[in-house]
């Protein structure tokens, strides 16, 4: 019995992540969805309308053309990422975490982007 | 009444924004290095969170190698890991919980729900994010958050992340 | 969307009907949930009808709706003849009376709506506040000398969901357990009301997080006969095998804690590596772990079944072999075996009495499965599931304890597989008959190179909703991995007026406390818990 079980546990092969050392520095696979970040700046002629369809308001435009995006509100629908594919991409990354609640905004506008304003 | 919480205990939270406790506190959280016992409290989560945050300890994570253990007493607890949209009937559960702990402790708060009410902000039920409660150390945003960046949280509250300075 | 056939049936409207007494509304609906259904086991009885109206119905949904402007009691009942909406104005000099005093299962339910509408159940046997936990302790029951109360929660031991266990112990042995829930209540059928479908979808899927997929395929169909929408078959099998995948998960994960419970460390890790295996295959097909964004209202999830068909098997299998190995060697081990065999025995007359479903049913020998039989109703469920490979996997010991709820869930695992299996090679095979005309679609409509690409159906400058202007009432069922949930939607004008949810959990959970002192020790509440694996945000919502 006990034998059974030491030697199915033993014959296992090894399934752990060297995350955060070693090699696989950032584990994702690139159909997961993580959190979207702004890629370029909005270049729309009209005033953005991202912030409609976002259900958590997470996306705002507080000029009018600087796109903002507060991750801390973001569920990961994804209307952002499949409705203005040129601002906002999924972020790949993991770490994604922060020590204060602003870092978790970035802004991006003419041609600079910032994390964390 | 179940859980009293004295005004004693509401002025021992709000010292620990004073910054000499948190200059002592960032030199404590290299003392945090070793090893860190972490409780979980669900204050309003969906379970996804939970699930995640359950998937720590699969083969796959396995964060006792980094030296992480979950804690059944706050007593024992060096972090809180608060997950969940925080209703009005948790509140002063966490704040119990929260006081409970020996300094020095941090706090994350693990998913969108906790960081902001995420789609539970306009409840009437939603008593307001974590951080209106009791002070947070690191945010980690997702819904839920995958146990890679739960890890990524937990270590960025030590101070640990790999190449990059405390913030 | 999708090319293939639109489906035979579509649900007819709603036709809600207005008793004039709400006694006449009780004692049909006993009649037909409790003493018809007594009738058949007992066999030819007491009360002689033979015509349809004592045919055995199931009580999907009970509580306080607005219909037609005014505030009333909505029930839907659904029998093999289909569904049947009832409702009864509210009014101050007609109380409420209960039904709990002869059905158990309606003990809980009517708490609920008493506190919700303010309106007075009569004869309730035991009433007591339900929402807002904190103001109160549940009053213990026991007495005589040696009794300890426990108030255990909400903030327990490892990583679990809060609610407070009031435990009567008497030494170890326990004599009373009460759960109080409602800690977690986060009023989502509130919230959703005045919404769209689409943004109301997104609340739906988080209910209860691990059966994230579940409910929202069930939103989905009550919207859709709301609306009265059909959608295409191919559409209806790929819901099924999504909601296959999300048991899968579920029950390796029960399954895991389970072992963990009574000690058994690498079942434990072994489980949960499938289990983990499992979210990761869920995240590759859909983007999220928690399957959030596969169920599209009216329309296809996007995927590209043939690409992925092949990963899908080969992963399946080989992880099929090895949660077959270490049940096999969990199943051979006396003092895990020992654990759970006998602990938190669910007595089979609780099944009718208390209405339970799901795997804690199905453990004592119930034979109650959303996915058995025909429906032929709702467009939804026009699909025969025996004919992709499903059986109602009943336990054969029927003795109802932990050992019959782990055995239940290795025959549903295995009857999930073989479904799967059957699915992806029918979607393959379909999508692959249209293959010249679902290519075009998919390039048009995916703005993404990957093949999971999630097409969200606007423009910025159309439409947001594809609901507008839509109105009626629709209820959509799924067999989520605890059991049957149901959702009831009254769309007006595109917007959703009503929204009430009965999960799975929300009917099993009065058993909880009666299984748990069923003649156990303290230490064997861990087991429990982990065996009857019910969702606490399922019930709070």
């Amino acid at each position: 019995m006990l034998a059974d079980w030491l030697r199915s546990g033993l014959s296992s092969r090894r399934v752990t992540t060297t995350y955060p050392y070693g090699k696989e520095a950032n584990p994702i696979h690139r159909n997961w969805r993580t959190v979207p970040v702004i890629v370029s700046a909005c270049k729309s002629t009209m005033p953005c309308r991202c912030g409609d369809f976002c259900p958590t308001q997470a996306i705002t435009c507080p000029d009018g053309f600087a796109v903002q995006i507060d991750v801390g509100s973001c569920i990961g629908c994804g209307r952002c990422v499949n409705l203005c594919p040129q601002v906002f991409a999924w972020s790949g990354d993991v770490t994604v975490a922060a020590s204060g609640r602003r870092r978790l905004i970035s802004v991006a506008d003419g041609g600079e982007m910032a994390r964390g304003i | 009444m179940v859980f009293d919480v004295s005004t004693d205990s509401r002025n021992e939270v709000q010292s620990d924004w004073g910054s000499m406790e948190q200059r002592m506190a960032q030199r404590l959280r290299r003392i945090f290095g070793h090893s860190l016992n972490i409780r979980h409290i669900d204050v309003g989560s969906c379970n996804a969170c939970e699930s995640e945050v359950l998937s720590l300890s699969n083969p796959y994570y396995n964060f006792h190698r980094l030296g992480l253990f979950f804690t059944a007493s706050p007593r024992h607890a060096d972090v809180l890991l608060v997950t969940g949209a925080m209703t009005h009937a948790m509140e002063d559960v966490l704040l119990t919980t929260y006081t409970a702990m020996p300094q020095p402790r941090l706090v994350v708060a693990t998913g969108v729900c906790a960081i902001h009410g995420g789609l539970f902000r306009e409840s009437p039920e939603f008593a307001g994010p974590v951080d209106t409660t009791i002070p947070v150390d690191a945010y980690i945003p997702g819904c839920p958050p995958t146990p890679y960046a739960i890890i990524n949280g937990i270590l960025q509250a030590v101070d640990r992340r790999k190449g990059k300075k405390p913030c | 969307m999708s090319p293939s056939a639109e489906s035979a049936s579509l649900a007819p409207p709603v036709q809600v009907s207005m008793m004039g007494a709400m006694t006449a509304m009780t004692d049909y609906i006993l009649a037909r949930c409790v003493e018809s259904v007594a009738t058949d086991a007992v066999g030819a009885g007491n009360h002689g009808k033979a015509t349809d109206s004592a045919a055995p119905a199931t009580l999907l949904y009970y509580d306080v709706a607005v219909v037609d402007g005014a505030d009333c009691l909505l029930a839907v009942l659904e029998s093999g003849g289909g569904q049947e909406w009832l409702a009864c104005r509210l009014d101050l000099d007609n109380p409420i009376p209960s039904m709990g005093k002869v059905w158990p299962a309606m003990i809980w339910p009517e708490r609920e709506l008493a506190q919700k509408s303010g309106r007075e159940v009569l004869d309730h046997p035991q009433m007591q506040p339900v929402f807002q936990p904190h103001r109160f302790l549940p009053q213990p029951r026991a007495t005589g000398a040696g009794v300890f109360t426990l108030p255990l929660g909400p903030v327990r031991a490892d990583v679990t969901e809060s609610a407070l266990f009031l435990f009567e112990t008497v030494g170890e042995q326990i004599v009373s357990l009460q759960p109080q829930l409602f800690y977690k209540h986060r009023g989502i059928e509130q919230m959703v009301r005045g919404q769209t479908p689409e943004n109301a979808l997104l609340l739906a899927e988080r209910i209860s997080g691990t059966s994230s997929f579940n409910h929202a395929y069930a939103f989905a169909q009550a919207v859709e006969q709301a609306a009265g929408k059909s959608v295409p078959e191919t559409v209806q099998l790929e819901r099924i095998l999504f909601s296959e995948l999300e048991r899968l998960y579920n029950h390796a994960g029960d399954m895991s804690q389970i072992a963990s419970a009574a000690g058994m460390t690498v079942g434990q890790a072994q489980l949960a590596r499938i289990k983990e295996e499992l979210l990761r295959l869920n995240a590759n097909l859909t983007g999220s772990r928690y399957l959030h964004g596969a169920v599209k209202l009216c329309g296809a999830s996007g995927m590209v079944w043939q690409e992925q068909a092949t990963e899908i098997h080969n992963l399946l299998e080989e992880m099929n072999h090895r949660l077959e190995h270490y049940v096999k060697l969990l199943q051979r081990t006396p003092t895990f075996v020992d654990r759970l065999v006998g602990t938190g025995i669910v007595d089979p007359s609780w099944v009718r009495e208390y209405s339970l479903v799901g795997p804690v049913a199905r453990a004592c020998g119930g034979e109650t499965d959303s996915r058995s039989g025909l429906m032929t109703q709702s467009s939804a469920r026009s699909i025969d599931f025996s004919q992709l490979g499903f059986r109602t996997s009943v336990s054969q010991r029927r003795a109802g304890d932990a050992k019959d709820r782990f055995d239940v869930r290795v025959q549903e695992w295995r009857v999930s597989l073989a479904m799967v299996d059957r699915l992806l090679n029918r979607l393959v095979t379909e999508q692959s008959a249209t293959t010249g005309q679902s290519e075009s679609t998919s390039q048009s409509e995916s703005s993404g190179e990957s093949a999971a690409s999630w097409d969200v159906t606007a423009s910025l400058d159309g439409v947001w909703s594809s609901f507008t202007g839509k109105s009626g009432w629709g209820v959509g069922i799924a067999e989520g991995p605890r059991g049957r949930i149901a959702h009831v939607v009254h769309l007006n004008e595109g917007k959703i007026e009503h929204y009430g949810v009965r999960s799975a959990s929300a009917w099993n959970w009065p058993v909880f406390g009666l299984a748990t002192a069923n003649g156990n020790i303290q230490t064997d509440f861990p087991v429990i818990d982990a065996s009857f694996g019910l969702s606490y945000a399922g019930i709070d919502r």
